[in-house]
């Protein structure tokens, strides 16, 4: 089987889209990044990761109702499609398995 | 949060909208101002502005830029017109051999009407680049004779330009003008004084006289100098073009000198610009108007005097320019007034001045022009040739018209199939129009290719310059569109409507024949037989006219002109150098093969008109008709073969006033025996004299304008301008050789111009001539044209026709008898042409064999041989697809699919 590949930024972006559970959208998504992950990201590289997604079929868009503070524009609202969330948990799959094999004190490298 | 949002940069946001896909803004745009109000809270609005910037720079991506494409695309038009040219094309392919025949009949008549089209435009652009040339006149006079003719001239008396500027002060510019000269020029160099300079020409139809003035109404560009130096005597300018033949170089003309006629010496000011083509006034040599103010001897650079009103010469002519919106009759009753103030006495009542648009220079044949290089053409003719060329047009859209309705039955089906699958008329009209449309496309280009191909060898027959630059501009294209959508409709717009007229209904049931043959298709029947008509009338029109055409040219060149012609050889004079003349005489007659010398104003038969009053019957008292004038000596009569009907001529070194009359002039004074008037006095001038011999009438003009003219001979040095010798000799060159060396030996100091008088007279009738061959030409053309539709119709008809005759032939039908059935249809149709185009041929060259004063009649046979003619071609075109038919073998033609 053919595996999508999911670059670093865009598995953490699909884990938002995930984690706002449909009320994900371009600044949200940049602001909560920036938060909590102490990363500088900027909003055209969490849109180009977006749009890579759904081209992907990962995540689906819908628009949201306009809202006021936006100037009366509405939200681009991503939501994780069912393949998006099966490509997630197999990576986490694949994390936890290669956790396994980790001894609790692995030997680590000493500097010289 | 009450405070108002501050504002995004408003560039970045324009600069946003226009590079997002339109259905990304949106929300995109949300984002980026959410984001922003953002920032403003967090990091201040300076801040805030600087990210929005860097923000949009970075949406700058392809998938942010790339439009939208609809899944379900709409048909546009574009989508149409494509499928319309390509349905077009295949249905063009398929009528492969018709097609060649519209296509090759449109671009032979498209490079044919466009030729004429260009000629028409270079005809009336002449003197229209002057500043607002329609403010522009010349001031021309009529003059009611006593016996109540009118005569006009363009010439006026001298002192009137001085008179019009103080009675007529309404009149902005008032420019005279002394048109032409024809000089001999002696190139002096830069010695004024230099006596023997051998660089001789003799201009003809060159040296204008003018004022620094004339230039602010006229746009003649100066190279070289003002025309303020034309406001001194003695001065001139020449053209880039002269002032190089003589001088080598423009550069080098300034300041040389040059002798005119070998009496004044003159400085060259300044240096013209080449005129345009397109202008009726000669401007290579340009003499200073003081220069004939001051010359005192009246004579040497036109004649006459600044305070004689009495004589004019049509050469002395007189431009204004009028205010603007200053209407021509108001002007023309200034110039009544004016006239009747000068004219006094016995003239008045007679003399009336008036104003001629400045057009009529090229377009008004009754004045004289400056130079006969530029021929006067009318406007009556230039619109001849504009309606010729519109003739050939709708004749070539014809041939389409009726090929295309004959090919309907074909694509009857076509259209009932497409009609039951949903097509409107109206995009069935389009579908027809666009295969118009391209076939009008290709034979336009190909027509433009074509004239420009034969614009060189054609320039001649239509008398315009062969410079293709002249015609094949940038400003051609407007005129080429507009011809394309004008014979698109003219051609396709009535097959379109013929082809998506037919109704589906009747086209499936089983009788195909009577419902919709009745209808649209036998309308096209009548239509496309008047058609036909239409083309072999106009065809058979200008046949008859050129047949009539070459035979009055016929006649004019062999008609007995009252002299002897043949073997006369004629020459330029200088009268500066009349003493020198009998020695010339003396000379010329040693020659072998030369019979006779004369000298004289001019030729029995000339363009040159002296003309004046006389007294005869009270010889204080002037006749109340004007005779013309032709000076000479007494050999005259001898070397042109003029017989005497009373008297005898005059001696050669007769100097007294001495006169020889025609016939004409007897009769105008009422005089039955000519020998009745020989010893009786006549006074011409201050001049009286006995009449000493009557002449038979010869022509004294050319013969269009009117041949002979009541006349007096009179000998009078002082007018020589011309030599004639007689010449009887095998070998005409080498006498002219010897006549030449001669006159070289006598007059070292004139340039020889001489031409046998056979050739000049020839050129009389050059525009004559020229018409004719262009009648010819397009009797050819439409001819042509005609029966490219014709050979298609016959080829479709026999096509048609291919079963029924398969069936005659089987019951016993002959070769001959299917011939004639398949000729006669047409045949009764060209008969009917000839039948309208003879009264029409009629009319029209009757009026023109009007301005004929010798013509011959026209006969019926010209009808009858035209009629043949047409006849007979048609037989020949139609007679090659029926042959084709008729030998058919009907084993083949009745065999089903």
């Amino acid at each position: 089987m053919k595996r999508t590949y999911l670059g670093e930024f865009e598995e953490i972006v699909l884990l938002m889209v995930a984690g706002m559970d449909g009320e994900a959208y371009g600044v949200g998504i940049t602001h909560k990044l920036n938060e909590e992950t102490d990363r500088s990201v900027r909003l055209n590289q969490v849109h180009a990761a977006l749009h890579r997604l759904q081209e992907k079929g990962m995540v689906a868009s819908r628009l949201g109702d306009p809202t006021p503070e936006r100037g009366g524009r509405r939200k681009l609202l991503f939501t994780v499609t069912a393949y998006g969330y099966r490509t997630l948990q197999e990576i986490k799959a694949v994390r936890a398995q290669l956790w396994s094999t980790v001894p609790i004190t692995p030997k680590l490298a000493t500097s010289l | 949060m009450q405070h108002s949002p501050k504002p995004p940069p408003r560039l970045a946001d324009r600069l946003l909208a226009w590079f997002v896909a339109p259905h990304r803004l949106e929300t995109l745009q949300g984002d980026l101002h959410e984001e922003f109000a953002y920032q403003v809270e967090r990091v201040g609005e300076r801040r805030a502005r600087w990210r929005y910037w860097r923000d949009v720079l970075g949406f700058v991506r392809p998938y942010i830029i790339k439009r939208k494409t609809n899944e379900y695309p709409n048909p546009t038009n574009t989508d149409m017109i494509l499928n319309n040219l390509l349905i077009a094309w295949r249905s063009l392919k398929r009528n492969r051999s018709f097609t060649a025949l519209n296509v090759l009949g449109l671009s032979v008549g498209v490079a044919a009407a466009l030729l004429l089209f260009m000629t028409v435009r270079y005809e009336l652009s002449f003197d229209r680049f002057h500043t607002e040339p329609d403010r522009i006149y010349r001031v021309v006079r009529e003059q009611v004779l006593a016996n109540g003719d009118k005569e006009v001239t363009p010439g006026n008396p001298l002192p009137m330009a001085a008179a019009l500027k103080t009675d007529i002060p309404q009149f902005e510019t008032i420019v005279p003008v002394f048109g032409t000269l024809d000089p001999q020029i002696t190139v002096l160099g830069s010695n004024p004084n230099a006596t023997n300079s051998a660089t001789k020409f003799l201009e003809d139809d060159e040296g204008m006289i003018v004022g620094p003035e004339f230039f602010q109404l006229f746009n003649f560009r100066w190279l070289i100098g003002q025309p303020d130096a034309l406001a001194q005597p003695n001065v001139m300018a020449l053209s880039k073009t002269f002032a190089e033949k003589y001088f080598g170089d423009a550069q080098q003309a300034v300041g040389k000198f040059l002798r005119i006629n070998n009496h004044t010496t003159m400085r060259v000011v300044g240096v013209l610009a080449d005129a345009p083509l397109n202008t009726s006034f000669p401007m290579n040599i340009v003499i200073s108007y003081a220069t004939k103010q001051a010359d005192k001897s009246a004579e040497r650079f036109g004649f006459g005097s600044f305070d004689d009103w009495g004589s004019t010469s049509s050469n002395d002519q007189i431009f204004i320019r009028l205010p603007r919106n200053f209407p021509v009759s108001s002007a023309d009753a200034l110039l009544e007034k004016f006239s009747r103030k000068h004219y006094d006495g016995r003239d008045k009542d007679k003399k009336t001045h008036f104003l001629s648009p400045l057009a009529d220079l090229h377009h008004d044949n009754r004045y004289d022009t400056f130079s006969n290089k530029v021929a006067v053409v009318s406007l009556q003719r230039i619109w001849n040739l504009a309606i010729v060329g519109g003739l050939l047009l709708l004749m070539a859209c014809v041939n389409f018209v009726n090929i295309a309705s004959a090919l309907a039955t074909r694509r009857a089906k076509e259209v009932s199939v497409r009609k039951v699958l949903g097509s409107q008329k109206g995009q069935l009209i389009l579908q027809f129009l666009t295969e118009t449309f391209l076939m009008v496309f290709v034979s336009l280009l190909l027509g433009v290719g074509l004239a420009y191909v034969a614009l060189p060898f054609v320039s001649t027959l239509f008398n315009i310059p062969a410079q293709a630059s002249l015609y094949f501009g940038p400003g051609l294209g407007l005129p080429l569109l507009g011809l394309l959508v004008l014979l698109t409709l003219l051609a396709g717009l009535y097959p379109a409507l013929i082809l998506s007229s037919f109704s589906p209904l009747d086209m499936f049931r089983k009788q195909i024949s009577r419902g919709w043959l009745r209808q649209p298709l036998l309308r096209g029947i009548s239509l496309r037989q008047s058609l036909i008509v239409f083309q072999f009338a106009s065809a058979m029109v200008l046949i008859i006219s050129t047949v009539i055409n070459l035979r009055q040219m016929d006649y004019l060149s062999r008609m007995d002109l009252g002299f002897n012609k043949e073997g006369i050889f004629n020459f330029g004079m200088d009268t500066e150098y009349g003493t020198r003349n009998a020695t010339l005489r003396n000379e010329l007659l040693r020659i072998p093969g030369v019979s006779a010398v004369t000298f004289s104003s001019d030729v029995p038969s000339s363009d040159s008109r002296w003309q004046s009053t006389f007294a005869f019957t009270n010889l204080s008292k002037n006749e109340d008709f004007i005779a013309s004038l032709k000076m000479a000596d007494g050999n005259y009569f001898k070397t042109h073969g003029i017989t005497f009907l009373a008297g005898a001529p005059y001696a050669v070194n007769d100097t007294l006033p001495k006169f020889v009359v025609n016939e004409t002039l007897l009769k105008k004074l009422g005089v039955k025996n000519p020998a009745s008037v020989v010893g009786r006095n006549l006074r011409l001038g201050g001049a009286t004299g006995p009449i000493v011999g009557v002449v038979k009438d010869f022509h004294t003009n050319s013969a269009r304008d009117g041949g002979v003219q009541p006349l007096l001979l009179t000998p009078s040095q002082k007018f020589y301008y011309a030599g004639s010798v007689k010449i009887r000799s095998q070998n005409l060159a080498q006498t002219v050789e010897r006549i030449k060396a001669t006159h070289a030996r006598v007059f070292p100091e004139v340039a020889f111009v001489g031409r046998f008088y056979e050739e000049s007279l020839n050129a009389y009738y050059k525009a004559e001539e020229q018409m004719g061959w262009l009648y010819r030409a397009f009797a050819g053309l439409t001819i042509f044209i005609a029966c490219l539709g014709l050979f298609g119709l016959a080829a479709f008809t026999a096509e048609q026709r291919t079963k029924e005759i398969g069936i005659r032939k089987v019951l016993g039908a002959s070769v001959a008898g299917i011939v004639a059935l398949l000729s006669k249809d047409f045949l009764k149709l060209v008969v009917i042409a000839i039948g309208i185009a003879s009264p029409i041929a009629w009319y029209l060259m009757s009026q023109w064999l009007q301005d004929f004063t010798y013509r011959i009649d026209i006969e019926w046979w010209v009808f009858a041989v035209a009629g043949l003619l047409a006849v007979g071609i048609t037989l020949l075109t139609v007679s090659f697809q029926s042959i084709k038919a008729a030998l058919m073998n009907p084993v083949k033609s009745l065999r089903s699919e």
